[in-house]
């Protein structure tokens, strides 16, 4: 021990005699030294905390997963107007008062709602709710912080559970974003006559990954009629909300939306009338054509492809020489393009416009024809 | 008492439909991909098999090609997978997949496709 603190005072003694440039490399090796060895340190601990954590979980996985299969799925499998009855003493075995026991329980739960459809998810739900499995997330929705409040909705989600429906309601307008928007999924995925309340009332735009995952859970949703879209396609509202509505309007084929649609045609954001014009080509709307010939030429390009494409989707056959004129005269070769799909695509209307075309183009206009007619080639 | 040949790498879904099978009292023996099934169906006869598409080096649908091209095999085959793609389902029914269940399933249409299966070899061999 004295010559260890010997050693010490010396090389504090002479280090001050160090020229400067040795002094400096002295500080950094210890510095990378001393930060590798606590970087090692760290990452000893961290596994041998997980292992830890692993090995005191694995005999809760077991007991869990044989309760699950014994009372839940076996039970589940069979006469189908017996209803299953939830044992749940059998479950109150578990040490769910833990938290890294409840946490572990949960997690196998929503593994399980995840993996099976008919009764068992909602047995899951229930056995969730009896077992009180859900207080801690309905009191996480309140904190203050993001992390907690992200899973908690996340938790809820998984296990299709509604709770504190105002305070979540008011989670949709949240200033922060994650929150936000996972309440915004949660709230569509899990309120039981409202669940598209919060787009009369969103302020901020909704992102495009937030409008996939939103239209995903309103397109899985079996368990209650769907709205008019048509309600919300209208100027007062956020510009994503009406897209997403539009999209929504024509995958649940809603004809009453078409007249909301027309009148967005005089928006002056370029996207959100293409998006409008797409969608009125999937609703085959027959009104909109004389329309959308009339306004083609003042539009911009990408307005004008999704013109020709509702024409062919549309395919009433009223403006098949419309769509001739622009696959003879137009320079753009998209356009060209477009044009010739939408002819090819009013199949027994246009056979005999398409064998004459077929004699009458040259070069490039014909090549493209000869390209739609292929039905092996989609684009 | 019917055998069934279960190809699933998954050993939570192995364990679920272990269970649901055996409480229609089938006997079930497990592989966990292509090269284990093969070597099963080359010792043993089986009246069903229940595969995922998704194996570890076979996948679902070499196993079977393989069973209907090499083996001759003409037991049911269940496809059980999460792969919703249409042509991949069509793809498989074509090379001699006889039934499709998507995943997550439901455990008794899962029990009752197997039944009907069964049933229907049965029939056909008589």
């Amino acid at each position: 021990m004295t010559s260890f603190r010997q050693w010490l005072e010396d090389l504090i003694y002479y280090f001050a005699y160090f020229p400067l440039v040795i002094q400096i490399a002295i500080i950094v090796s210890v510095l990378a030294v001393a930060g590798t060895a606590l970087a090692y340190i760290y990452m000893i601990f961290f596994r041998w905390q997980k292992e830890r954590r692993a090995k005191k979980e694995i005999p809760l996985r077991e007991k869990g997963n044989e309760l699950l299969l014994e009372h839940i799925i076996y039970k589940s499998v069979g006469d189908p107007d017996t209803p299953v009855a939830l044992p749940l003493e059998a479950f109150k075995s578990l040490p769910l008062d833990q938290k890294w026991a409840a946490d572990v329980f949960k997690s196998q739960l929503l593994e399980y709602r995840q993996n099976f459809t008919g009764d068992i998810p909602l047995l899951l739900r229930q056995l969730y709710l009896d077992l009180g499995l859900h207080r801690e997330a309905a009191a996480a929705l309140k904190s203050g912080r993001r992390k907690k409040v992200i899973s908690a909705l996340v938790e809820l989600s998984g296990m299709g559970v509604l709770l504190e429906t105002a305070h979540v309601l008011s989670l949709t307008q949240s200033r922060d974003q994650y929150i936000r928007e996972m309440a915004r999924c949660y709230w569509v995925q899990c309120s039981p006559d409202a669940p598209f309340e919060f787009f009369s009332h969103v302020k901020e735009p909704l992102l495009a990954w937030e409008q996939f995952e939103l239209f995903r859970i309103i397109s899985l949703r079996k368990d209650i009629p769907m709205p008019s879209f048509a309600q919300w396609i209208e100027p007062q509202y956020h510009p994503t909300v009406i897209s997403l509505c539009l999209k929504l309007a024509a995958y649940f084929q809603q004809p009453e939306a078409i007249p909301a649609m027309i009148k967005m045609l005089d928006t002056p954001d370029e996207q959100l009338r293409a998006l409008t014009i797409n969608n009125l080509g999937k609703l085959m709307a027959l009104e909109a054509e004389p329309i959308l010939v009339k306004m083609y030429p003042q539009q911009p390009d990408n307005c004008k492809l999704e013109i020709l494409k509702a024409l062919g989707r549309i395919g009433s056959g009223d403006f098949i020489s419309f769509l001739q004129q622009e696959l003879e005269h137009t320079e753009d070769f998209l356009l060209m393009k477009h044009a010739a799909h939408s002819i090819v695509a009013h199949k027994a209307l246009a056979s005999n416009l398409v064998a004459r075309l077929q004699h009458s183009l040259t070069g490039t206009r014909q090549q493209v024809l000869q390209h739609s007619l292929n039905p092996l080639i989609k684009y | 008492m019917y055998s069934i040949l279960l190809v699933e790498d998954d050993e939570f879904v192995c364990k679920a439909i272990e269970i649901i099978l055996r409480k229609q009292d089938y006997i079930i023996s497990i592989a966990k991909n292509g090269q284990d099934a093969m070597q099963y169906l080359q010792k043993s006869k089986f009246d069903l098999v229940i595969t995922d598409l998704m194996l570890p080096y076979a996948n679902g649908m070499e196993l079977v090609s393989k069973m209907r091209n090499e083996l001759h095999l003409d037991v049911p085959i269940l496809v059980l997978s999460a792969v919703t793609h249409e042509k991949t389902i069509t793809e498989g029914f074509d090379i001699g997949v006889d039934d499709y269940l998507k995943k997550p399933f439901n455990p008794s249409e899962l029990a009752s496709r197997v039944k009907r299966l069964i049933q229907q070899k049965e029939k056909n061999t008589i």
